[in-house]
């Protein structure tokens, strides 16, 4: 440096033209600085790309090293330069302008490099040390700057530290989302695999006796649904936790740039918020939306994704928000209730599904089993179908799964008489309890006023009792259409009956009006008997349906 | 949308049915035939024609004595003819046929007084045709009365009607496992009546009518079964479905692995699905949930857009997609709803408790399809 002086105050003496001597200085001493610019190109590209050939056996520094090779080269060598070109052209008019360009113009190559290189930072482990290269960065260049007037570096710095803490902020949100996807994936497998024989959950269906118990030989609801919800739910508030922890560093009051106003808002409004917090729970919607529209999705994935979504919506995510505000010292309370309303709508959405899938399947079994069959050449009924019994089985097992995840729900209390012996139901209830003197458009008149229309489109709640009664609505509505379309012989239109009386013994339970069922297993008696070859119709004796139905 | 509207008008048979048709040869008047579907009293085939200047709706009872109805198809030149498809009840059993039935000419009585009732004929018996098979149902080919298409059990037959009865043109099967019998049958009535299909389950197949080879198939992905098609009368290659997962898809079926548009709007089996054939932005579906539902898909009609009125350079949507009105008349499963053949706005629908209902699209929406303000 002193033989630089030396040489430009003699050429300055000699005359020279003083423009010309300060290109030639800038130019001078650009060497160095394009120099260690070099080496830390170099390490760009070797951390990069790791396993490119590295022909001058460079060494790659991790990020605190690197910030110091340039603290150690660049950024003394432009502080030492300014200083010098005070010193020998201070009173150069317009001398101020050119070296603050050219410094701006080296600056630039500068803070891309650095931006660059510390991007590349994406993972947890890295954190630590990145957070304490951009305070190294950030101070050095501060310092180094401070004193050169009409050059303010503050703001160029601070975006570079900005963008540096957005790239780590993105690769940590899509850290989150990937063990979202994990998360899921492996629930939805868990669920498709084979059952293990595991105890079912305590609160198993009420049997009042009168109900079915599925048979020892089959896989009670072997999926643990509560389980795998607390999980889920447990994972996802995990996640965001660990992630929050992670960028807490950022705002550790230590670091000088943290406590900059410019840094802080845009961080805690922007990246914290839209790039973290928003950002996952709106995945979580999606991708929980998604599966709305996903035909091969086993039902009990819909069920659970509809009980996390609910969760997430009614505490999960206000909690999540009044602990980031806590961590963060935020005062600001973000506006939930977009978010809130989304994730309500999908719980819906998932559950609505849920029982068109489940009552679809439900359907199919009976379509198949009254389409399949020859109504006009029945035997005598000896017994209920079998695939009425497995209807049965299946609700029980949708009633447990449902059960799990869902409260109970309110049931429409049963009146005094006892609804198991069909002689005893009230004329209101059912018609065919009497059989003899069967007009069929009187009794289904009188049934008419008697009760309510079935309605199909009250939207389903989010208990067990609502769920399960939409299902057997659909179900039982499906059998109808069914009937409807078959001739049946004195024998077939038994067979009906017998098959009827046996869902009205098993299937009152599930739902929340025991009438509904009661009102849809008579419409389907009585097109049943609109549909009997013997006109009037033959029914059988109600003390035999008894023993029938008693015998499964 | 869903505005004020005309009220509907109810008429009750006093039997089930399932059976509606427009008399589409008569494109004067706004008439429909209706069946009744009852294996324990008599039934009858009403003609009822609404008179738009009274308001009020003439019946014309005829008997039927061959049966009950499963289901009409009038004879789109002659309105005195039509296929039907009934149950044949004898002292112990009970057997599907199809016919082709004549309506005897009106005596001048307008007296609907049982004993002095018209029957309707048997003008073609067409057991030969179905054999073992259970017939399904019977089109008329729209652009050639003498020909029909016959679907019973699995099978199609392709027949011409001659002095000497019915021929038989090709016989194709489509058969899908799982399935007993075809479910429906429609007909495209593009290229002179070129393809006719026939749906099985959740698959629609199509045949080229000159040939009865397969022409192509089409699938709804949910393996959902179909109940209901009909082909979009002005756009070529698009058609709708309807079917038990209560949804109405449409496609064009030149790409059929993906629908153009699936609407969900029954809670139940849509039993019913019909373009409006004047304006085929309009679309009826009639389902087990007891609703009859009135769509617009003017995105996919052949009408999407116009010139303003106000703005020449200005193309302006005619109508929004989604529900125009739902119809709330019925209180039992809806069988079919059908477009009146002479006014576009009227429309009728027959529940199985045998509620009959004529209804008409709302008027503001009518207008708009019209461009009157």
């Amino acid at each position: 440096a002193e033989q630089l002086s030396e040489s430009v105050r003699l050429l300055q003496e000699l005359g020279n033209p003083a423009d010309n001597l300060i290109q030639t200085f800038l130019a001078h001493e650009a060497v160095k600085l394009d120099k260690s610019l070099e080496v830390l190109r170099a390490q760009v590209h070797l951390c990069q790309d790791p396993t490119k050939v590295n022909a001058d056996s460079v060494v790659l520094m991790d990020s605190l090293e690197f910030i110091d090779e340039a603290c150690n080269g660049f950024v003394p060598i432009l502080a030492d330069t300014a200083t010098l070109f005070y010193q020998l052209f201070a009173d150069h008019q317009g001398g101020e302008v050119i070296l603050n360009d050219w410094i701006t113009e080296h600056l630039e190559e500068y803070l891309n490099i650095v931006k660059t290189r510390l991007s590349l930072d994406k993972e947890e482990r890295e954190s630590v040390i990145l957070v304490r290269a951009l305070d190294r960065f950030y101070k050095k260049l501060s310092a180094a700057t401070r004193n050169l007037p009409g050059l303010d570096t503050c703001q160029a710095s601070l975006n570079v530290v900005l963008a540096v803490t957005e790239a780590c902020v993105d690769a940590t949100a899509a850290n989150m989302e990937a063990e979202l996807r994990e998360n899921v994936l492996a629930a939805r497998q868990a669920i498709a695999a084979p059952r293990t024989r595991m105890p079912p959950p305590a609160e198993g269906a009420v049997n009042s006796g009168g109900g079915a118990v599925a048979p020892p030989g089959a896989a009670t609801s072997g999926i643990n649904l509560i389980e795998m919800v607390n999980s889920l739910q447990d994972q996802i508030v995990d996640s965001l936790k660990t992630a929050l922890g992670r960028l807490k560093m950022f705002t550790d009051p230590e670091l000088t740039f943290s406590v900059k106003s410019g840094f802080r808002s845009r961080f805690s409004r922007d990246l914290i918020w839209n790039s973290i917090f928003f950002k996952q729970f709106w995945f979580i919607r999606d991708t929980c939306h998604k599966f709305t529209g996903d035909v091969t999705v086993p039902p009990a994935l819909l069920l659970l994704l509809s009980r996390t979504c609910l969760d997430l919506h009614v505490s999960t995510i206000p909690f999540l928000a009044t602990y980031t505000q806590d961590e963060f010292g935020l005062s600001e309370s973000p506006n939930l209730s977009k978010i809130c309303t989304s994730m309500a709508s999908t719980s819906q959405l998932l559950l609505e599904r849920y029982v068109q899938v489940e009552s679809g399947d439900l359907s199919v079994l009976l379509g198949k089993s009254v389409e399949a069959r020859d109504w006009l050449s029945s035997v005598e009924p000896r017994s209920v179908r079998a695939v009425m019994k497995r209807i049965v089985e299946d609700v029980n097992l949708i009633d447990s799964q449902v059960g799990q995840l869902y409260e109970e729900g309110n049931k429409k209390p049963r009146s005094g008489e006892s609804t198991r012996r069909l002689g005893g139901a009230s004329r209101a209830r059912s018609v065919f309890s009497n059989y003899g003197n069967l007009d069929s458009s009187l009794a289904t008149n009188i049934q008419k006023l008697f009760s309510e229309r079935i309605d199909f489109f009250t939207p389903v709640k989010p208990t067990k009792v609502s769920v399960l009664t939409l299902i057997i609505k659909l179900g039982l509505k499906t059998l109808l259409e069914c009937v409807r379309l078959k001739t049946f012989s004195k024998y077939g239109l038994q067979q009906i009956q017998v098959d009827c009386h046996y869902l009205q013994l098993h299937l009152w339970k599930f739902v929340q009006d025991e009438d509904v069922v009661h009102h849809l297993l008579d419409e389907i008696m009585y097109s049943a008997v609109l549909r009997s070859l013997h006109q009037p119709p033959v029914l059988m004796e109600a003390s035999v349906v008894e023993v029938i139905c008693d015998k499964v | 949308m869903g505005e004020e509207t005309e009220p509907s008008l109810i008429y009750g048979l006093e039997l089930q049915g399932r059976s509606l048709a427009p008399i589409t040869a008569d494109t004067e008047n706004i008439s429909f035939m209706v069946g009744t579907q009852s294996l324990k009293s008599d039934n009858f085939v009403y003609i009822v024609t609404l008179d738009e200047d009274t308001g009020l709706l003439h019946k014309r009872i005829l008997k039927y004595p061959a049966g009950e109805v499963w289901s009409l198809n009038p004879n789109p030149t002659d309105p005195n003819l039509f296929l039907s498809t009934y149950g044949e009840k004898s002292q112990d059993s009970w057997k599907k046929k199809a016919a082709v039935f004549r309506i005897p000419e009106s005596k001048n009585n307008s007296s609907n007084d049982e004993g002095n009732l018209d029957s309707v004929d048997i003008e073609v018996q067409l057991d030969e045709i179905t054999g073992k098979n259970e017939p399904v149902g019977a089109w008329y080919q729209p652009n050639e009365a003498s020909k029909f298409c016959l679907i019973a059990g699995n099978s199609v037959n392709y027949l011409q009607l001659q002095e000497s009865g019915p021929t038989k043109i090709w016989e194709a099967e489509h058969s899908v496992r799982g399935q007993t019998k075809i479910e429906t049958g429609a007909w495209n009535p593009h290229r002179h009546c070129h393809q006719v299909s026939s749906v099985s389950g959740s698959q629609v197949m199509t045949w080229d009518t000159r040939t009865g080879d397969k022409a192509w198939t089409l699938n709804v992905a949910s393996g959902s079964n179909i109940r209901s098609m009909d082909y979009n009368p002005n756009k070529q290659y698009y058609l709708a479905t309807g079917g038990d997962d209560g949804s109405l898809i449409i496609w064009d079926y030149r790409a059929p692995s993906e629908p153009l548009t699936t609407v969900r709007e029954h809670s139940h089996w849509l039993w019913s699905v019909r373009y409006n054939s004047f304006h085929d932005q309009l679309i009826l579906s009639a389902g087990s949930d007891c609703r009859v539902q009135l769509h617009s898909q003017a995105s996919l009609s052949s009408e999407p857009l116009r010139q303003s009125l106000e703005d020449d350079d200005v193309q302006e949507k005619i109508l929004d997609d989604g529900i125009v009105q739902t119809f709330f008349d019925h209180e039992d499963s809806v069988y079919t709803a059908e477009w009146s053949s002479a006014d576009p706005w009227t429309f009728a629908s027959l529940s199985y408790d045998g509620r009959l209902v004529i209804s008409h699209v709302p008027r503001s929406v009518k207008y708009r399809i019209l461009n009157i303000d």
